[in-house]
């Protein structure tokens, strides 16, 4: 019996007038695979940092740098009192973070998300200036459940990690993790929508703010 | 998913009496179009990109079958299974046994078209695992127990007090009683009730923008992350995408970002972009233990060999619906087919039948706005009107049209008699408008005239008027 599989591929051969791995062309396949030739990339007249930084509150993110790690606490505490609430999170694993010094009141937990999690500490893997989007990779330190369960989404990210371009991501993927992880969350932005009358309103189904601290 | 594209003259009459729809569709107005221009307008790197994605999809088009092997292996390699299907059947049978198998209970689904081409939830249903919607146009649809109206603003064709009517009715068996007003209550009612669909899921259903051949990796492109709680949260992750989605490398699928989300609602890129790359790993904390991927042809390689290849390079942005005249008017349901529009005019012959849906070729006045707008330089107007040509060569549609068409052709290759015929008609109709300008009846015209008036010629045409200022201006010398 000829598989679905095979009757596709076959299908698809005949129609390319090519016989099943033919040489030539499979060795074209591979040279375009292991190139990762760019096409066009955009560019702007401001630094990256500044790119970044307005893409990001352009889609509605807000902001916080700070410039030691020391400050990063403080960063934290500024924006729970802001939106009056309470001092729980569930954090991410990441030097920076696990640094922390959480003072008494705090309850912290190291884990998954659940649905009832209010606020939630990640650090991101990058920023990308072109778009304002953090990058998040699926790993122990981090679930992925983290980026898209709580109301609330902090995420830490150091100026140095901000690239240029969404390719430098690639780049830095293949360079660190060798491969990709099971999941790349580019993140932009807190949850929206704009289903009812095509109005956007943010908090669809993930976090309803998103809010960055950026450690200089 | 049933057609009712053959009953298109009815449906679309239908719809521009429907004056919720009507209400609806005005309420959309210029916003996807305006969004997007702002959007192209930042952008100096249109052009080439355009051009790039174009060339990348041709590239990957014309060696399919290596790029889908090399991403089957991949998948295979992250810990994934791919499956194959020649049929939407074949592509629903499949899911509803990899759902089957680990004994699902409650299934959740983000938006896929190509889900929608397949039949997929009625296929579940039939199975007795009714899948629960998750993006909030498509829940609200399913409420509605309605197809999709556009391919990425499902709900478009919904005002908000419809939208807060299938709430009331269907909620209240959540405890949910409180009347809804505002958008934000809405948002964050179907927030609460689809929260709790999302953590029991046991599997969940999803489609992929692009597939990564180099890495494995699904794309999948979202704003309000349901897609992302959907992949991410139940024990299977199931995605459904036809066989053109492969591109070769990531900063291919890179290109394509560039392009997708800025004809689609004019951003620069949505809210959520996420790669997913096989199951949870051994370090994982979370995500699915397995994940499968179910390519679907459905007529696609013969897509491939024949003259509506171009329309495989499709990212299904929605651009060409938006900037469509005729879709602007009936909205997506009189269609009648998952995919509305120009793109959907060109792929629901192909995918049903040319006479299952005779009149869609038909429904364009081939203005090219939407090959204009259209990222990856599809020529539409040119498929719509290779459908005609085959349409014609059927000899379909009525006596009388094909009588006209044939009167016409024999007419205007003689220039003489046409020009005569056409100095005679115009002269005839303007004496008749006595100079209003518009005709309110019109023999063999009343389909026109019914509801609305036939502009009349102006006495003259363009042809005998340019003869006479020539003639004048010889004078003059």
């Amino acid at each position: 019996m000829t598989t679905a599989r095979d009757a596709i591929l076959a299908s698809i051969r005949q129609t390319l007038g090519r016989e099943e791995g033919a040489e030539t062309t499979a060795g074209k396949v591979q040279q375009q695979i292991q190139q990762h030739a760019r096409g066009p990339q955009l560019d702007w007249n401001e630094d990256d940092v500044s790119r970044f930084l307005g893409k990001l509150e352009a889609v509605a993110g807000t902001l916080h740098r700070v410039t030691g790690k020391t400050e990063v606490m403080a960063a934290i505490h500024t924006y729970l009192h802001q939106h009056n609430l309470p001092l729980q999170l569930v954090s991410a694993k990441s030097p920076v973070l696990d640094e922390l010094d959480w003072p008494a009141e705090f309850t912290v937990e190291q884990r998954t998300a659940t649905g009832n999690d209010t606020t939630v500490i990640t650090e991101a893997f990058a920023g990308v200036a072109e778009t304002g989007s953090l990058v998040l990779l699926s790993g122990m330190d981090s679930p992925t459940s983290l980026n898209f369960l709580p109301d609330n989404y902090i995420c830490l990210l150091q100026r140095t990690h901000i690239v240029r371009h969404i390719e430098d991501v690639w780049d830095r993927i293949r360079q660190q993790a060798g491969r990709m992880p099971r999941a790349v969350n580019f993140i932009t932005g807190p949850s929206r929508t704009a289903d009812v009358e095509q109005t956007i309103q943010l908090g669809a189904h993930g976090p309803r703010r998103l809010h960055l601290i950026l450690l200089e | 998913m049933k057609s009712s594209s053959r009953a298109f003259s009815a449906n679309a009459e239908k719809a521009m009496l429907d004056t919720q729809l009507q209400r609806a569709l005005n309420k959309a107005g210029s916003g996807f179009i305006d969004k997007r221009r702002a959007a192209l307008d930042a952008l100096p790197e249109f052009e080439a990109l355009r051009d790039t994605a174009k060339a990348i999809k041709e590239h990957t088009l014309s060696h399919l079958d290596e790029y889908l092997v090399h991403f089957e292996q991949q998948v295979m390699a992250n810990g994934g299974q791919v499956h194959w299907a020649r049929t939407p059947a074949e592509a629903a049978n499949l899911v509803v046994e990899l759902c089957r198998a680990v004994g699902a209970q409650h299934v959740t689904k983000g938006k896929t078209m190509v889900g929608e081409e397949i039949g997929v939830n009625e296929a579940l249903q039939q199975a007795g695992m009714t899948p629960i919607e998750t993006d909030l146009g498509e829940y609200i649809i399913q409420l509605a127990d309605e197809p999709p109206s556009h391919i990425i603003a499902p709900a478009i064709h919904k005002t908000r007090e419809q939208i807060t009517a299938l709430f009331k009715q269907h909620h209240e068996r959540y405890g949910l009683t409180k009347p809804l007003e505002t958008i934000p209550e809405i948002v964050n009612e179907a927030r609460q009730v689809l929260r709790q669909e999302f953590l029991q899921a046991d599997v969940g259903i999803t489609g992929a923008n692009l597939l990564i051949a180099e890495t494995g990796s699904t794309v999948l492109v979202t704003n309000e992350g349901n897609g992302d709680l959907t992949a991410s949260l139940p024990r299977v992750h199931i995605v459904i995408a036809s066989i053109e989605k492969v591109v070769p490398t990531l900063e291919d699928a890179t290109v394509i970002l560039r392009l997708l989300a800025r004809s689609a609602t004019g951003q620069e890129i949505t809210s959520y972009t996420s790669f997913f790359s096989g199951p949870k790993r051994d370090t994982d904390l979370d995500g699915p233990e397995a994940f499968h991927v179910v390519l679907v042809d459905n007529g696609r390689t013969e897509m491939l060999g024949n003259d509506y290849h171009p329309m495989l390079r499709c990212i299904h942005c929605g651009a060409c619906l938006n900037h469509c005249p005729v879709y602007s008017a009936i909205g997506g349901h009189a269609y009648g087919w998952v995919y509305p529009g120009p793109m959907g005019s060109v792929l629901t012959p192909l995918m049903i039948g040319l006479q299952q849906a005779p009149d869609l070729p038909q429904a364009s006045s081939l203005c090219g706005r939407c090959a204009e707008v259209c990222p990856m330089s599809i020529p539409l107007p040119d498929l719509l009107r290779q459908h005609r040509f085959r349409l014609h060569a059927q000899h379909s549609g009525s006596l009388l049209t094909r009588l006209t068409l044939g009167a016409w052709a024999w007419l205007a290759r003689r220039p003489a008699i046409y020009h005569w015929t056409m100095n005679t008609i115009s002269g005839v109709l303007h004496r008749l408008s006595r100079k209003r300008g518009r005709l309110h009846r019109l023999p063999f015209a009343s389909p026109w005239t019914r509801s609305r008036d036939f502009p009349a010629p102006q006495g003259e045409t363009f042809m005998s008027a340019w003869a006479k200022k020539s003639r004048q201006q010889g004078g003059d010398k």
